[in-house]
């Protein structure tokens, strides 16, 4: 499955915070510097969640099943949420 | 014609617009000044209600080149075109009926226009309302947030007696980012108090009609045209009343937000006309996030605190940030 950023979604730094709000849902989030780096990672690409994966597992030292656990878990909630879309 | 400062710009009227200063300016208005005509022709509003409650005196339709501001209070309609510069006041005819005549007192609805309709123009221009006190404070802006009656108007009052500050509007301001940086702008509204803040206070002023809770002008003066200036935002403080607290002595309860909850405050105090816009959203959500990176409160006072208890919480504050 691939992902890209959602057009509704809006996205601004606040004192090192990463806060997101979807303009047609008005929910808003705040990411961790592992989702700000799945976001960055997204920017205006297509990416799959494997080349999610492999970028964090090469980024962080984190084991790679749990990894892949929590990459599905944001990916569920940011679909829910709106602010990424499947591809 | 009467001419006003409205936030950054003029606005110009045949009929009086009593709760704005006025302003001496003989020049025409330009395109960005705005025109408020009145008309004699009754009309039926049409479209889909993008905004309204009961509570606010204003309902507001969707048109295709603008929209319909209703303001069922007076039985008036105000037309506002997409550029919001050119406003036209109509009776409404939905509301003819229900007058014995349609010359209702123009002063209500003049008055009900600057609450209801104005201090969410900025909406139509591509800034945004807030609906906000602001004082200017030695090391800047301090806004005070919440809902009608909450006290704003009050706070502002005894923060001005006590330090001299500058009440630059007592209930709302417009927020814009130019260059990156936020700027805030006071609307140009005169001073109101509820009648019993007014006594507490020891204040007059002439008694307003069309609200419930008798409010009262505090001042009636010429005054020139407040230009923005590059002033930080110290602080940004929301007020709300703890209507369930049963202790007698129990004081404030203040928190600094984090940024996710300041971002999240400052949208809530963000008033507009059509609150689908994706311009307004979109607006609402840039300007939130740069409040976000300031000193944002929330003070929870008990209805039990006196006005000038909750003062002193607030001087605490600004202490802090500043």
């Amino acid at each position: 499955m691939s992902y890209k950023r959602s057009p509704d979604a809006l996205h601004a730094e606040v004192n090192g915070s990463l806060i997101l709000m979807n303009v047609e849902s008005l929910a808003y989030f705040e990411f961790n510097d592992v989702a700000k780096r799945i976001w960055e990672f997204l920017s205006d690409e297509i990416r799959s969640q494997e080349q999610i994966i492999t970028v964090l597992i090469d980024e962080y030292d984190v084991k790679p099943e749990h990894c892949k656990s929590a990459v599905a878990t944001f990916l569920k909630q940011a679909l829910e949420k709106g602010f990424v879309v499947e591809a | 014609m009467y001419c006003y400062r409205l936030f950054d710009r003029h606005i110009f009227s045949s009929l009086e617009l009593k709760l704005l200063y006025r302003v001496n300016h003989d020049k025409e208005p330009d395109q960005r000044d705005v025109l408020i005509e009145w008309s004699s022709i009754p009309v039926m509003p049409d479209g889909p209600l993008c905004a309204g409650h009961k509570m606010w005196g204003i309902f507001v339709l969707r048109a295709e080149e603008g929209v319909w501001a209703v303001l069922p209070r007076t039985g008036f309609v105000v037309w506002v075109p997409k550029s919001g510069t050119r406003l036209t006041v109509h009776p409404d005819l939905s509301q003819m009926s229900k007058h014995e005549q349609i010359t209702r007192p123009l002063r209500d609805v003049a008055n009900s226009l600057v609450t209801g309709l104005l201090s969410r123009l900025p909406a139509m221009w591509g800034e945004l309302p807030l609906h906000a006190a602001m004082l200017k404070a030695p090391e800047g802006y301090l806004l005070l947030a919440g809902v009608s009656g909450v006290g704003k108007s009050t706070l502002s009052q005894i923060l001005a007696r006590r330090h001299g500050w500058t009440i630059l509007d007592d209930d709302s301001c417009m927020a814009s980012i130019t260059d990156g940086e936020l700027k805030v702008t006071p609307m140009g509204g005169m001073a109101r108090l509820r009648a019993d803040a007014a006594d507490r206070l020891r204040l007059s002023g002439t008694i307003l009609t069309g609200y419930t809770d008798g409010k009262v002008m505090l001042q009636k003066e010429t005054t020139s045209i407040i230009l923005p200036e590059r002033t930080p935002v110290i602080a940004l403080i929301y007020l709300s009343r703890n209507k369930h607290s049963s202790k007698q002595t129990s004081n404030s309860y203040i928190t600094r937000l984090d940024a996710a909850n300041a971002v999240m405050q400052a949208s809530t105090i963000a008033i507009g006309l059509d609150r689908k816009s994706l311009q307004w959203l979109t607006n609402r959500f840039y300007v939130a996030t740069q409040f976000g990176k300031n000193a944002n409160y929330s003070i929870i006072y008990n209805q039990t605190q006196t006005p000038e208890e909750i003062t002193d919480d607030i001087e605490k504050l600004y202490t802090e940030c500043s």
